[in-house]
């Protein structure tokens, strides 16, 4: 079954495009959830995806930059081998900032020591946001996260797994 | 230019070319026959955040029968790509998925009845699919395609691919 | 009548949220709002302090039903251990139920018992 469908190289089997809104986060979410568990008849991998996209969709709503060029676009390429999900977004600049410093930081440790060193910043920083969804994605979805700037001022981030 | 139009595509922003008039919203590529109701209650949240109440329900219906067909009379291949998009000011759904020829034939017959008379062929499909015994109503999607969500029907074939577009005025 | 016994459930569409006093608290649906914070952080809170008020050794959490959560929402549990682990002698132990099966419980609540050391338990089934 999964031999048949397109590359993950080339065409995503999933794409999505809508305006930066909370209101699409938990109709998308539950959707693209649902298309990867037909998909690989796999409870684990749809349960994997649902946190990706959750975090991942959170993040470009809250931090995009308003106006009419703020639209997200959101990919879902998969093959037997790998399962990945791209949002592409317009964040405002000071997150764009923090976004790779925190990724930057986040990609040096193992997944589960960044997880619990966020846990532990939670803790000690009450009043400063969390910041877990990053390593939760690659602690409790075993995803790998990348990020890449697009000419356009677009950012995508793009989380890798395997099924 | 309405503002899915103004974003660019990615190639377009990289070449630094100017913007294609056409957006596409949803693509999606099932690998076996998906399940109808869960993706059409999405289109529909979806469709309903995005356009007019009135321009989402016919472009739900639109969807709904095609996919409906696409899915009782494909495939020889099992694949179905369903793709909604905006083109300048026209508003388009697509489904495109493999089957028999003679299959793509009853097709083009079938549009070729709907663009000569609309109306008469929607009575005429609504009567038979209240007939005991029935049975299949596919026709009767593509009437209601035409004739209740006032959309124009057209028809892409390559081999046994077949690519049906319904598309209106946003 | 004891504290916890009058804390009112907070209105949220996917999320319920059910006292048996006096020291059992029972949260089921999901929790993928926008800032969790706002609506259950105070909740939260007020179940601590009527913990504390009622002067409990134990509140037990069964968050079994509780299938899917944004890391906002982690982040309450993290408060809550927090408060539980500096509240000291005069705490209670706050004892989470858990599913094993469920993976955003599964992962979080082992880290948070690390936080919270033995001011919190863990009954993972």
């Amino acid at each position: 079954m999964i031999s048949t469908l397109p590359s993950s190289a080339n065409e995503p089997l999933i794409f999505l495009r809508f305006r930066p809104a909370w209101a699409y986060i938990d109709g998308v979410r539950e959707f693209c959830r649902f298309f990867c568990q037909a998909t690989y008849r796999q409870e684990d991998i749809a349960e994997r995806a649902r946190v990706v996209l959750q975090e991942t969709l959170e993040n470009a709503v809250k931090y995009s930059t308003p106006g009419q060029l703020s639209e997200l676009e959101l990919e879902v390429h998969a093959d037997k081998d790998s399962f990945r999900i791209s949002i592409t977004s317009r964040p405002d600049p000071q997150h764009l900032k923090t976004l790779k410093e925190e990724l930057s930081h986040l990609t040096r440790l193992d997944p589960e020591a960044a997880y619990v060193a966020a846990f532990y910043r939670a803790a000690n920083e009450p009043d400063a946001p969390a910041r877990l969804g990053l390593a939760r994605m690659r602690f409790e979805a075993r995803f790998e996260l990348h990020l890449d700037e697009q000419a356009d001022g677009r950012v995508c981030i793009t989380a890798t797994g395997k099924p | 230019m309405t503002k899915v139009d103004a974003i660019p595509s990615r190639a377009h922003a990289a070449s630094g070319t100017v913007p294609t008039q056409r957006s596409s919203l949803i693509n999606v590529t099932w690998d076996s026959s998906p399940d109808v109701e869960q993706f059409l209650a999405f289109i529909s949240a979806y469709t309903r955040g995005r356009f007019s109440a009135s321009l989402a329900e016919r472009l739900t219906l639109a969807s709904t029968e095609l996919l409906d067909n696409a899915v009782r009379y494909g495939s020889l291949a099992r694949d179905f790509t369903y793709r909604l998009e905006v083109d300048g000011n026209r508003a388009v759904v697509c489904v495109q998925n493999t089957t028999v020829r003679a299959r793509v034939d009853m097709l083009t017959a079938q549009l070729r009845r709907l663009e000569a008379s609309p109306e008469q062929v929607y009575a005429a499909e609504l009567e038979r699919s209240m007939a005991p015994g029935a049975g299949r109503r596919s026709m009767l999607g593509l009437a209601r395609i035409c004739h209740e969500a006032e959309m124009k029907l057209s028809l892409d074939v390559d081999g046994n691919e077949v690519s049906m577009r319904a598309s209106c005025s946003r | 009548m004891s504290h916890i016994s009058k804390i009112e459930s907070p209105q949220l569409p996917s999320f319920t949220l059910s006292i048996t006093p006096p020291s059992s608290v029972a949260m089921g649906g999901t929790i993928a709002i926008a800032d969790p914070g706002l609506v259950l952080g105070g909740c939260f809170r007020r179940m601590h302090e009527a913990a504390l008020a009622d002067g409990l050794s134990e509140l037990s959490v069964d968050v079994r039903q509780l299938t899917f959560v944004n890391s906002s929402a982690i982040r309450l549990f993290v408060d809550w251990s927090s408060w539980v682990a500096n509240a000291g002698a005069k705490g209670y132990l706050l004892r989470f139920r858990t599913d094993r099966r469920i993976t955003w419980q599964r992962t979080s609540f082992a880290v948070l018992q690390s936080l919270g050391g033995k001011a919190i338990a863990l009954d993972a089934e």
